[in-house]
């Protein structure tokens, strides 16, 4: 062993070191490194310190699952259609025993179905304010609690879907800390939409002849005029129920076209009544078409004559259960929808 | 003996056949044409097989039988009956040219057969002739035949034996001749003159036995109608009259009344089959009033109406507007909508209607303008090219009318027969050229859901009445109203729409084809009349989820049913027709490759060539565009049904509603918003 290291010396000795000297300088150089670097780490290995000598100022812990800042999200209905604001009530307290600051709530849509259109606050007060639609509350003292309440509009970028998943995301600095929460807001549900159609023709919009008779009407000859119920809703809908009452002197004729529903006629109470049971939403087939007739009277000359009164309407939202209505104008002899005969509904004589 | 006896019977039992029995149309109105020029262009040839009765002078044979030859032909069912003056003839005959007949005529008279006066001067009563002397008082020639002997012979002999003519025009068939120059008539040729009793009476013998001898010579089908005052003593030999220049001043009074009394009495006398002629005279062809006003009288009876220029020049093809009218066989005797119920009013002034199949003749026929209300019905005024005012298709419920004026308005059926049509939906009328046909309506049926496919059976099939009614899955075969079978042709799971198609034969359905509708596959379904499958396949690639849309007819001329389909949306327009087995016949695009919408189907017979023709439309996207097809492919028509923004879809159906005998292409909107 001896003389194996020997020989490598020796070899290396002739075949480098009494060539060059730099030779030498670099070997010596790598070994005092080596030795130096062993030194450290073996230093460093040894290495005892005293701990409970060494002062940290660690924040105080802070239970996740009892933030210091409580915050309560309400809204006032769950329902809502889509034309009007939510009023969503905040609750805040702190329950540390440090101040709160920088509070800052985002509420944000969790699909892409609704967006929030707009966001004010209904009560103001120095502490609260909203920076674009991010609510911020500036210090709150540890056990003060308060309440910030926000009308919120949505606008829907799909049709289809009526339920609104949203969330409030908050940040506040705490005891030095930054906290940060997420709290899954009310499901809103939107109300489905409900559009009633009440019209009157004697000239269809393609301009077919629908009425017979007289117009302006002309005493003592009949004219007849077609009159078209539609519903059309965004969702289902069950129980539509159109009425309306046909003044006396109108009567009402056989011509019909009913593309659903039920349609009947109280000779007693002069009542109009469409039923149908389900409206399927986005569906264009509900429509109801009835022929109703005048035979004017001398004492209506100069007279436009009501043919329909009391219009009316409702239906049940299958979704949310909730029921809709409606009231539409009032049809007469001026057959306001009528484009070819509108304004000629003023009684005349032969 | 024995061949005798059975010559005799085939005679019997053929002589149906042998003969040209004259069969009057049963449709009004009827028309005639007064036409007297000589020779026929072949233009005129054409317009004139318009009409059913044709007065056409006796020259027509010799100048132009060519172009009379092709009348017939054209209108198989034309009477075609020749002019001749019965008591008069051309001066100098010889000197005409065209006037073979008259010359032929001319040559065989004897001189004492000429009316003379009591100075023995020919008598003439009308320009440029001389006077005929029917009577027996004419002097025998040497076969002792008189005028009134050689008149019939001549037109059977030279008119009815050409085979072109149906019957004869004998022109002035007066009754009554003392009128005639200044009561100066010497009949009997003793160089005195007559009585006016004497002469009307000697007249009125030997006019009527001219008349006997004429049907005893031609038989009883051979028509003889005359003009001039009606004098009954002749009607049961002729087969009618024309009154001419109606109301004429020479008729029973003068009166419009007088005249009617004498128009329908002539029935009571005339031999079988009975052509009556109201002629009115009016030498501007745009006096509508005047037209409408002889016609609307004429169909208060059953006779043919005829419009001319005036007397002198009765030769014109004027056409108007309520000449095409079809109204169909009379369901009324006239009657007088002023008259309390009940009360005939013995052709009194009145507003007079009569009832048609299709629709009704008015006539004012007071003095002043007339306003009716009518109580339980509507009617539509024709839509006419020429008195725009009163023919401007209007949906009516009430009347106003000139004094002595008419109109002719249709019933209109606001029911789609022997098509399937969307229950519920606005239909317009059109024809093959897209021309609107009347006004449109919403074809509904409430014994059945909105919107089902519906198919209503013109026929009652011994009054069975039977329905077809295809929605959510299920077709409904009705009889009287009653359900008597349901057809699920795609399972109990299949509740969507369904396409239907049932042609009629001998008033059943031998077959029920079905395809479902949107959202189901391309599947057509076969079935009898009484529900059992026969045949079912995919017209389209199964994969398809658009559904298929039927249509049935004998496309091809072969007696047979074909199927045509059209694809629901999703794939391009192809239209297919299919033998009822399913075997494919031929195949073509009705729209452009790209176009995806879909497209409907119906069929029907619209030019009248005796082939069903398909129309198609889209069923969503794409302008309202109806296209025809024949059985090749070939284009026949296309128009935009609707405003040609709209792209909502339309439906086509497919029935003869103003029975014209061509099917109407019915284009149905489901929202005519």
């Amino acid at each position: 062993m001896i003389k194996s290291i020997h020989r490598y010396w020796r070899r290396r000795w002739e075949k480098y070191y009494l060539k060059s000297h730099w030779h030498t300088i670099l070997d010596l150089s790598l070994t005092i490194i080596v030795i130096f670097l062993t030194a450290i780490i073996i230093g460093f290995y040894s290495y005892r310190p005293n701990v409970s000598e060494i002062k940290i100022n660690y924040p105080s812990p802070v239970d996740l699952n009892n933030p210091p800042l409580e915050l309560n999200f309400s809204v006032d209905n769950k329902t809502i259609a889509l034309s009007d604001s939510v009023q969503l009530k905040i609750n805040f307290k702190n329950n540390g025993l440090e101040p709160v600051s920088n509070v800052l709530i985002d509420l944000v849509s969790v699909d892409q179905n609704f967006i929030l259109s707009r966001i004010n606050l209904s009560t103001s007060t120095p502490n609260e304010t909203l920076k674009g639609q991010e609510l911020i509350l500036n210090n709150i003292a540890p056990g003060r609690d308060g309440e910030v309440s926000l009308l919120v509009n949505f606008k829907a970028k799909n049709s289809l879907e009526r339920l609104v998943n949203w969330q409030a995301q908050s940040q506040y600095s705490f005891n030095g800390q930054v906290l940060k929460q997420t709290e899954t807001l009310p499901v809103l549900t939107v109300t489905a939409q409900l559009s009633a159609r009440n019209e009157i023709y004697y000239t269809s919009p393609q301009g077919d002849q629908l009425g017979v008779g007289p117009v302006p009407p002309i005493v003592g000859i009949p004219t007849s005029y077609w009159v078209f119920w539609e519903a059309k809703s965004s969702d289902d809908f069950k129980n539509l129920v159109f009425s309306a009452r046909l003044p006396q002197g109108v009567e009402l004729k056989s011509g019909r076209s009913i593309l659903a529903g039920e349609f009947n006629y109280s000779s007693s109470t002069r009542q109009l009544i469409w039923k149908v049971p389900m409206l399927k939403g986005q569906d264009d087939s509900y429509r109801l078409g009835f022929e109703i007739q005048i035979v004017p009277s001398i004492q209506q000359v100069g007279q436009i004559i009501d043919l329909l009164s009391s219009p009316q309407y409702y239906a049940t939202d299958v979704l949310t259960g909730q029921a809709l209505s409606g009231t539409l104008a009032p049809l007469t002899t001026n057959l306001e929808t009528d484009r070819f005969n509108s304004g000629q509904g003023k009684v005349i004589n032969q | 003996m024995k061949k005798i006896l059975i010559i005799i019977l085939i005679s019997v039992f053929f002589w149906p056949l042998l003969s040209r029995a004259v069969v009057l149309k049963d449709d009004y109105p009827r028309l005639a044409n007064y036409f007297l020029k000589w020779e026929i262009s072949d233009t005129e040839a054409l317009e004139l097989a318009k009409w059913d009765v044709l007065i056409l002078d006796m020259e027509v044979q010799e100048n132009s039988r060519d172009q009379l030859i092709k009348i017939r032909e054209l209108n198989p069912r034309i009477i075609i009956l020749a002019y001749i003056t019965s008591q008069e003839i051309l001066d100098n005959i010889n000197e005409y040219n065209q006037a073979y007949v008259r010359q032929d005529l001319d040559r065989g008279l004897f001189d004492g057969w000429w009316l003379r006066d009591a100075q023995g001067y020919k008598v003439s009563n009308w320009p440029n002739t001389s006077m005929l002397n029917l009577s027996d008082g004419a002097l025998p020639d040497a076969k002792g035949e008189r005028f009134n002997d050689y008149l019939p012979e001549f037109v059977v002999n030279k008119l009815k034996s050409t085979g072109l003519w149906d019957g004869v025009f004998y022109d002035n068939t007066w009754g009554e001749l003392s009128w005639v120059s200044n009561k100066n008539l010497d009949l009997n040729n003793d160089g005195q003159a007559e009585s006016a009793a004497t002469a009307d009476r000697l007249w009125a013998e030997g006019f009527k036995k001219m008349l006997a001898k004429t049907r005893a010579l031609a038989g009883r089908d051979f028509i003889i109608i005359g003009n001039g005052r009606v004098y009954e003593g002749y009607q049961t030999i002729l087969n009618g009259v024309m009154l001419e220049n109606f109301p004429s001043a020479w008729e029973n009074g003068g009166t419009w009344s007088g005249s009617m009394q004498t128009y329908l009495k002539l029935p009571t006398l005339n031999a079988y089959p009975q052509i009556s002629i109201i002629n009115i005279y009016d030498k501007n062809q745009q006096n509508y009033r005047r037209m409408r006003y002889g016609l609307s009288s004429t169909l208060l009876g059953d006779g043919f109406y005829s419009h001319d220029y005036d007397v002198t020049s009765p030769g014109q093809t004027w056409w108007y507007d309520e000449y095409s009218v079809n109204l169909g066989t009379p369901r009324s005797s006239a009657y007088n909508l002023l008259a309390a119920p009940g009360v005939g009013g013995n052709w009194s002034s009145g507003l007079w209607r009569r009832d048609f199949k299709n629709g009704v003749a008015i006539v004012n026929s007071t003095a002043k303008k007339q306003v009716y209300v009518f109580a339980q019905e509507e009617f539509e005024k024709i839509k006419g090219v020429q008195d725009k005012i009163i023919n401007n298709g209007q949906k009516i419920n009430y009347l106003s009318l000139e004094p002595q004026d008419g109109i002719l308005l249709w019933k209109r059926s606001t029911l789609i027969t022997d098509s399937a049509f969307v229950n519920g939906y606005f239909y317009r009328v059109y024809n093959l050229g897209g021309v609107k046909q009347g006004n449109g309506f919403f074809s509904y049926v409430g014994a059945y859901p909105g919107e089902a496919e519906v198919i209503i059976s013109s026929s009652d099939n011994n009054k069975k009445n039977m329905n077809l009614s295809g929605a959510s899955g299920q077709v409904g075969i009705y009889q009287n109203g009653k359900k008597i079978k349901t057809l699920v042709p795609y399972g109990n799971l299949y509740k969507k729409s369904l396409s239907l198609a049932a042609p009629l034969k001998d008033a059943y359905w031998p077959n029920i084809i079905v395809g479902a509708g949107i959202g189901g596959g391309p599947q057509v379904s076969v079935f009898t009349g009484d529900g059992r499958l026969k045949y079912s396949f995919f017209a389209y690639d199964k994969n398809l989820r658009g559904g298929v849309n039927v249509a049935a007819g004998d496309f091809n001329g072969d007696g047979q049913i074909e199927i045509a389909t059209a694809p629901g949306p999703g794939t391009e327009p192809r239209i297919k027709i299919f033998s009822l087995s399913g075997r494919l016949e031929n195949n073509f695009l009705a729209y452009d490759s790209k176009f995806k919408g879909g497209v409907n189907v119906a069929a029907g017979d619209f030019n009248g060539d005796g082939r069903q023709e398909i129309a198609t439309s889209p069923v969503s996207a794409g302008g309202p565009q109806v296209r025809i097809f024949n059985s090749n492919g070939r284009v026949l028509g296309s128009f935009f049904a609707y405003d040609q923004s709209y792209h909502g879809g339309i439906n086509v159906a497919a029935s003869d509603i103003n029975a014209d005998g061509r099917a109407e292409i019915l284009v149905g909107l489901k929202n005519f918003y």
